[in-house]
């Protein structure tokens, strides 16, 4: 870690973490936010912000504001922290950030086939998610967690709801793997817990296949 | 977005122009003004007119916004402190969601119950940050530029939950894309009150529902006081004197800063 990223690491915590209380966010986010408005200061963040490699820098509270700020000046992160990200932090809402982050500006062309194959997914960051969750898992506890992960990963591409992030997700559902059926019935599961209109819609939108 | 029409159409039937808008009503009895209470730290930054810092912290009702209240209820947010900031703004332009209708709450209520995410928010610990990022995605996808809501904290005495309305005002990067930084819509925020008074926000971090008074709570138990203002007490050649006799007197001396 760089020495003004260290310097900010803890106020990063301070104006991000909602344990320390809401008047402690307000009060170091006032005081960054000054600083940031400072000649200078707002790039030279932002050029630290994006050499950082390391998932250990922050908090997952300090990566979200970082990566939604970085966000907001279109500045994206490098891949393989992302990556890494996505790889440490199990939970959904953490990864629906970083595939925000990682999406939101991006533009893909239309794909030749639908769905998509996923091994040849279009999007380098989307297409290593993918392809890290259906790994081959050397044990029945290995696989569970391999699908365990991929419902996670597949309720993050679905929740972010960009066109791409929809379309990575038809790409894993469609995938022949070894989790492949209880993967689409757990989607199936999600599926049945929405009112049918909105039902309707996440089908047609994910076209998930028929298994017998 | 992925949702049902019927359930969109219900969102967009709560998102009303401002003309027309309950806003627009307060607007016209007391001005295009807000008012934002924030600790005394800040008060030297406001001494001209500088835009107001729009929070981004996960624990908000509404999302990243900036959190102002209309002058109509010009000291209802006092609790967040004692400097009051008065910022000028137009939100002719402004698409609002009333959320201090019921039927807004539960348009939104069953936006969220209809995300494909809604599992995860109720079942795992995360739900503050899951909040604020449904929240945002809320008003992004709708293009929401100030909600209405009914302070879900309040001053003791100050506040009035049922009666008094406040904003969460968006500035966009860009449609559909929140900004963090500094607001444009309320830029031109200036230090305009100070109440004497502070209030107790939270307790282990905890917001708390209703902040007592610190000071008034005390103050109104004393029947003898006096008040001076402090570049009259600073050279006051008896001002111990005068504090000892209130000390006897079990009352106390206001010192104020003169306008």
């Amino acid at each position: 870690m760089t020495s003004l990223l260290h310097l900010t690491a803890d106020f990063v915590e301070n104006m991000a973490n909602p344990a320390r209380g809401v008047a402690a966010n307000e009060e170091a986010a006032m005081r960054f936010a000054k600083y940031l408005s400072q000649e200078g200061s707002g790039n030279d963040f932002l050029s630290e912000a994006r050499a950082l490699r390391d998932p250990d820098t922050f908090s997952p509270h300090g990566w979200l504001w970082i990566l939604n700020w970085t966000k907001t000046r279109r500045q994206k992160m490098n891949d393989d922290l992302l990556f890494d990200l996505c790889e440490t932090w199990s939970n959904v809402f953490f990864k629906c950030a970083v595939l925000d982050h990682a999406t939101r500006f991006e533009r893909v062309g239309k794909p030749d086939q639908d769905p998509e194959e996923l091994t040849t997914f279009p999007h380098s960051l989307l297409r290593r998610l993918l392809e890290s969750v259906i790994g081959r898992a050397a044990d029945e506890e290995g696989q569970h967690i391999r699908l365990r992960e991929a419902e996670s990963l597949l309720v993050a591409l679905l929740q972010t709801g960009h066109d791409l992030t929809i379309r990575a997700a038809a790409a894993l559902l469609h995938h022949p793997w070894a989790g492949q059926r209880d993967l689409n019935r757990s989607f199936q599961q999600l599926l049945d817990g929405l009112e049918d209109e909105t039902r309707d819609v996440w089908e047609r939108a994910l076209k998930p296949p028929t298994i017998p | 977005m992925l949702l049902g029409k019927g359930l969109q159409r219900a969102v967009e039937r709560c998102i009303v122009p401002y003309s027309g808008s309950l806003l627009e009503q307060f607007v016209d009895d007391h001005g295009p003004y807000v008012i934002k209470f924030v600790s005394t730290q800040w008060a030297a930054d406001y001494q001209v007119p500088s835009p107001l810092k729009i929070s981004d912290a996960p624990a908000l009702t509404w999302g990243t916004a900036t959190y102002v209240t209309p002058l109509a209820f010009p000291l209802s947010s006092a609790l967040y402190g004692r400097i009051g900031l008065v910022s000028m703004f137009d939100p002719s332009s402004w698409s609002i969601f009333d959320a201090t209708q019921p039927r807004s709450r539960a348009a939104y209520i069953n936006w969220a119950r209809n995300q494909i995410s809604y599992s995860d928010l109720l079942l795992t610990v995360h739900s503050t940050e899951a909040n604020h990022l449904l929240r945002n995605k809320f008003r992004e996808d709708f293009k929401i530029d100030c909600v209405l809501f009914h302070p879900d904290q309040e001053a003791e005495i100050h506040t009035d939950r049922q009666n008094h309305v406040w904003m969460a005002v968006t500035d966009w990067i860009r449609p559909g894309l929140i900004r963090t930084d500094m607001s444009q819509r309320l830029g031109t925020a200036r230090f305009t009150v100070l109440i004497d008074e502070e209030f107790e926000l939270g307790t282990r971090n905890l917001p708390v529902q209703v902040a007592p008074r610190q000071i008034e709570r005390v103050t109104e138990k004393v029947s003898t006081s006096h008040c001076i203002d402090v570049s009259t007490a600073r050279s006051l050649p008896n001002l111990s004197q005068m504090i000892v006799n209130l000390y006897q007197q079990s009352g106390f001396l206001h010192v104020y800063i003169a306008p």
